[in-house]
């Protein structure tokens, strides 16, 4: 098109009373249809109404508008109307420009000429932008209608069960050799406490038993490429050693293994398991694997095979190596989950020098029937405690450590408390900060285990010593001693135990960030994966058809990590049920006459959407891998490469008719 | 390893014999070396393959028509399976680093024989004293009065002996007038120097002294430089005070040895503004001078390849208006490259800085 037949329409839109008193909205709209191309400009009072969008359509039709420039709200909010607007009047969705007058004049300006001035420049500098606009259009290709979930946890299973209703093929991938997460080590979960394995075992049944379910445990995704509704994952499926297809699990190898002496990874190393085991009896698989760094076999290379002997099912393989499968999926949920905070540099809790100061996992192994002591609360030595202190806050809400509240601490502390009296009577002194119980009958177990007697004392711990204050009291004889003020009123107290749990915080699991890296989620400063809105899309990342589930996006309990693990799998579901999906049109595009084959563009490029054509000497684009970040164009100083609708010219016309 | 190369005719002669013997013992199939022309004095980049004209190369010549790497880069833009020895100062030779990192040619075939370099002068004023004088290539390592005639980014170039060679020629500690001493600095070197029955020998004795004393010179100087240019550049005004007669003529581009660009940005059509445009910033204005771009022409330079700036100082060369280009590329460079401890061809495998991720930095 020649630049004498651009007819450009300008809209002014008063937002209600959110632009039109600070902006003079009809001398925007005079000032632009002095503008060089512009046809016809227009205020009206909602420009996003439905007769705000006839105006538009009408006046493309009547005059032969070829371009339209609104000036109202911010493109995320209604780029998209009026891009249909254009569309449904015949001309290309991308010969429109928006320029926000709203977030950026009228509410951020306090004078009135100055905001009118300012709006002025944003629509100058739109319709200097829209003249160099040119019509783009997207593509629209097949989805391959499968989920991957990544994290066999409570909310890696909810996920892989919800899509799996859908009626999609699921491959959930879980690292350990049985799925389950952190709930599985849980006896009771907090404010009702349901029995966890009660609650979750039918979950982790129906997962192995799903038909839409393919489970790979004791494996990992070593690589993701591809784009929304094609990507292509490798998984490595680690050796078991065991013959999953004739593995019975009657566990009878578990019982004549020789090696016994390893301290049990699930069990928090408060006891010991054989070198070929199963984490936990529920396990599913209800397969053991053999601990290549343990068994007498694999490790030392020394005669053994107790568990070969005793195999009736033939199911013991020591040649077992490990297998990568390529499996190919429309959409990724990523259920990493998280850790617990390791108290050992907190060393004022002494933690790993006290032996009767135990970390809440510890705690809840102890306090588990299938657990160390069988379910019963006791000390080392084997006694029950008669004065238990739990600490809150462990690693959390300090500056030192992790900023953020853990969400879950509060709760699971008023949970042992209650536990602890219930099962051993014993005195219990919990120490806050603030007791946060925000959750549907939160507050009312607080108030609950108040009334069972429990001692709540406003204060952060100092110390906990070996140091008694009255070292003659028999007593208090190898007890320790946890010193706090009661900031309530605000008395030093030292409080004789027997047991002290510390209620750590939570932080992303380890490898998160490399299966963020493989796969292109960032995560914030404290490793949690970033949604794509804190607000409006906390299930989405800006990877389109990658979702998060559960804590690896942030601290979170069980309630909120299965309704996330719900909302992932709606997400997903909703996204491959069209079939297609369409590609992005605002991309990046190499000039293969500027194109000095310097492969800047391809080394900065992180979706490796950019491949070098060696025969031309030239970089080109996947047009599908493309996300049009615009790294490349930046990167590249020829401006070869540029993105489609962010071109230099466009940029540069916008920022010239602002600057000048 | 270190030879003397004898030649009583001088140092210049000891050269040309050995890129003779290069030739005729097969050991490469061309030479890349500078060389005078039948029509003028002005020693040019030439790609010599018969032995007898290698009577013509004078590498030690004090001056440099520009920075032959861009010229070396294209006889090297593929492997084509001929060798090439390629006689280069150390400013040519890091600029032509920068270009294979930039993938715009390749090592492979090439023999690298670097320069040590005491400086270069301005072309116009090397003719001129090559006319007064002939000779000007044994004379300028004995004669102070010429060596105060290097140009601008010479005086403060820390940078004189070359990295990454296989052979260097070594003028510091050397009577040029009896012959140069020649280093091997790789195996390729060696083998050659071997090959052709050169023994070891300690390198003279003022060598290391001499080397000192020039270095600590010139990082006075540059130094110097560097405190007057970060005034003259402190904020854009005076930045646009220092380049107010640019024309835009773009010879300093165009002399860059790594502004590699196979067409430049600013003649795309990213700049050509549409006449609408200009008369309104006229008119906002009250005046604006013609071309516009040349602020943004110049910090759009220094944003590309300010880390890639070896100081070769062509740019002030070729400047028609007396522009000190490469006093602040030298300033802005200098900066940039400390910032991230990157030196543009101290290494090709050392990686171009915009092109790593270190989580820390983030």
């Amino acid at each position: 098109m020649k630049r004498d037949q651009i007819n450009i329409g300008v809209y002014i839109c008063h937002c209600g009373m959110n632009i039109s008193p600070k902006v003079d909205v009809e001398a925007v709209a005079e000032f632009a249809e002095g503008l060089a191309h512009v046809r016809i400009a227009r205020d009206y009072k909602f420009m996003c109404s439905s007769p705000g969008q006839e105006f538009i359509i009408d006046d493309i039709r009547q005059y032969g508008l070829n371009r339209i420039v609104v000036a109202s709200c911010s493109p995320r909010m209604h780029e998209a109307t009026f891009r249909n607007a254009c569309e449904t009047a015949g001309i290309n969705r991308h010969y429109f420009q928006m320029a926000n007058i709203r977030e950026q004049a009228a509410w951020v300006t306090l004078d009135t000429k100055e905001a009118t001035a300012k709006a002025m420049d944003l629509v100058a500098a739109a319709v200097a932008r829209v003249t160099y606009h040119r019509p783009l259009e997207s593509r629209e290709v097949k989805v391959n209608k499968s989920i991957l979930v990544i994290g066999g946890g409570i909310a890696g299973m909810q996920a892989a069960i919800s899509s799996g209703n859908a009626g999609y093929q699921v491959y959930l991938i879980e690292r350990e050799p049985s799925i389950g997460g952190h709930m599985a080590k849980f006896d009771k979960t907090f404010p009702t406490l349901d029995c966890a394995a009660c609650i979750m075992t039918p979950k982790m049944v129906e997962v192995g038993q799903h038909e839409s379910i393919r489970l790979f445990t004791y494996s990992e995704v070593v690589s993701v490429e591809g784009f929304v509704g094609n990507y292509s994952v490798r998984i490595l499926k680690k050796p078991r050693f065991i013959d999953e297809s004739k593995c019975n699990g009657c566990g009878i190898c578990m019982e004549k293994c020789p090696i016994k002496k390893i301290p049990s990874e699930f069990n928090e190393n408060l006891s010991f398991r054989t070198a070929i085991y199963s984490p936990f009896p529920q396990a599913v698989p209800n397969t053991p694997v053999i601990d290549p760094d343990h068994c007498r076999i694999l490790a030392e290379n020394k005669p053994c095979g107790a568990c070969e002997k005793f195999c009736e099912a033939g199911a013991i393989d020591f040649n077992q190596q490990p297998e990568h499968m390529d499996i190919t999926v429309g959409s990724i949920i990523i259920a990493t989950g998280f850790k617990a905070f390791d108290p050992e540099p907190l060393v004022q809790y002494g933690y790993g020098i006290y032996p009767e100061v135990y970390t809440s996992l510890e705690f809840e192994r102890l306090n588990n029937a299938t657990g160390p002591t069988g379910g019963s609360i006791l000390m080392k030595g084997g006694d029950f405690p008669k004065r238990v202190a739990i600490i809150h806050c462990v690693g959390s809400r300090d500056a030192q450590y992790r900023e953020y509240c853990s969400r879950v601490c509060c709760m699971y502390s008023m949970k042992f408390a209650h536990l602890v009296r219930e099962k051993t009577g014993a005195e219990v002194w919990e120490f806050y900060i603030d007791v946060r119980s925000p959750g549907k009958l939160y507050e009312e177990f607080y108030n609950r285990v108040q009334k069972e007697g429990v001692h709540m004392i406003r204060g952060r711990v100092a110390e906990v010593t070996d140091i008694l204050d009255d070292p003659e009291n028999s007593e208090d004889k190898g007890r320790l001693t946890v010193v706090a003020e009661n900031t309530l009123t605000r008395r030093m107290l030292r409080i004789p135990v027997d047991m002290v749990i510390l209620s750590v915080g939570l932080e992303p699991a380890e490898g998160a960030g490399d299966v963020g890296r493989m796969i292109g989620v960032s995560s914030d400063g404290n490793g949690w994966f970033t949604e794509l809105h804190a607000k409006l899309a906390p299930v989405s990342t800006v990877i389109k058809g990658v979702f998060l589930a559960g804590c690896c996006q942030g601290p979170k309990d069980i309630p909120d990590t299965v309704a996330q693990a719900m909302g992932a799998s709606g997400e997903a579901v909703a996204l491959l049920s069209k079939g297609t999906v369409m590609t992005r049109a605002e991309i990046s595009f190499i000039d293969p006459d500027l194109c000095a084959g310097c492969q800047t563009c391809v080394e900065v490029c992180v979706y490796n959407a950019i491949d070098f054509d060696e025969g031309r000497g030239i970089a080109t684009v996947n047009e599908l891998l493309c996300q049009g970040c615009g790294s490349c164009a930046v990167a590249c100083p020829s401006s070869a490469a540029s993105i489609k609708h962010f071109t230099n010219r466009q940029v540069m016309e916008e920022l010239e008719a602002i600057l000048i | 390893m270190y030879s003397v190369l004898k030649s009583e005719k001088g140092g210049v002669f000891a050269v040309r014999s050995l890129l003779k013997r290069l030739l005729t013992e097969n050991m490469v199939d061309a030479v890349f070396v500078a060389a005078k022309t039948p029509y003028s004095d002005l020693p040019m980049p030439t790609l010599i393959s018969s032995p007898e004209n290698i009577e013509t190369a004078d590498p030690l010549a004090p001056v440099a028509p520009f920075n032959a790497s861009r010229q070396a880069s294209i006889l090297l833009r593929s492997d084509t399976g001929k060798r090439l020895a390629l006689v280069l100062r150390p400013c040519e030779i890091r600029a032509l680093i920068e270009l294979v990192k930039l993938k715009q040619c390749v090592l492979d075939p090439a023999i690298l024989i670097g320069i040590e370099c005491k400086g270069r002068m301005e072309n116009a004023l090397f003719l001129e004293q090559e006319k007064q004088r002939s000779g000007i290539s044994i004379s300028f390592y004995q004669d102070d009065n010429l060596k105060e005639m290097i140009c601008s980014a010479c005086n403060v170039c820390d940078h004189f002996q070359p990295v990454g060679t296989d052979l260097t020629l070594s003028v510091f500690g050397v009577q040029i007038s009896t012959g140069i001493g020649v280093e091997a600095e790789s195996e390729t070197g060696t083998d050659i120097l071997k090959k052709m029955g050169y023994s070891d020998v300690q390198p003279p004795a003022e060598r290391e002294a001499e080397l000192r004393d020039l270095q600590q010179q010139r990082l006075e100087a540059k130094s110097v430089l560097m405190e007057k240019t970060a005034e003259d550049i402190k904020d854009i005004k005076r930045f646009e005070t220092l380049i107010a007669n640019c024309l835009n003529c773009s010879n300093c581009r165009v002399a860059c040895p790594v502004c590699y660009c196979k067409e430049c940005v600013f003649v795309t059509d990213v700049f050509a503004h549409e006449p609408e445009l200009l008369i309104r910033r006229a008119v906002k204005r009250g005046m604006i001078k013609m071309p516009t771009e040349t602020t943004m022409f110049h910090l759009t330079r220094l944003a590309h390849i300010g880390h890639a700036c070896v100081a070769c100082g062509h740019c002030t060369s070729v400047c028609p208006s007396g522009i000190p280009v490469a006093d602040f590329f030298i300033t802005v460079g200098s900066k940039v490259q400390d910032l991230f401890d990157y030196e543009p061809g101290r290494d090709i495998n050392e990686p171009i800085p915009y092109l790593v991720f270190e989580e820390e930095n983030q």
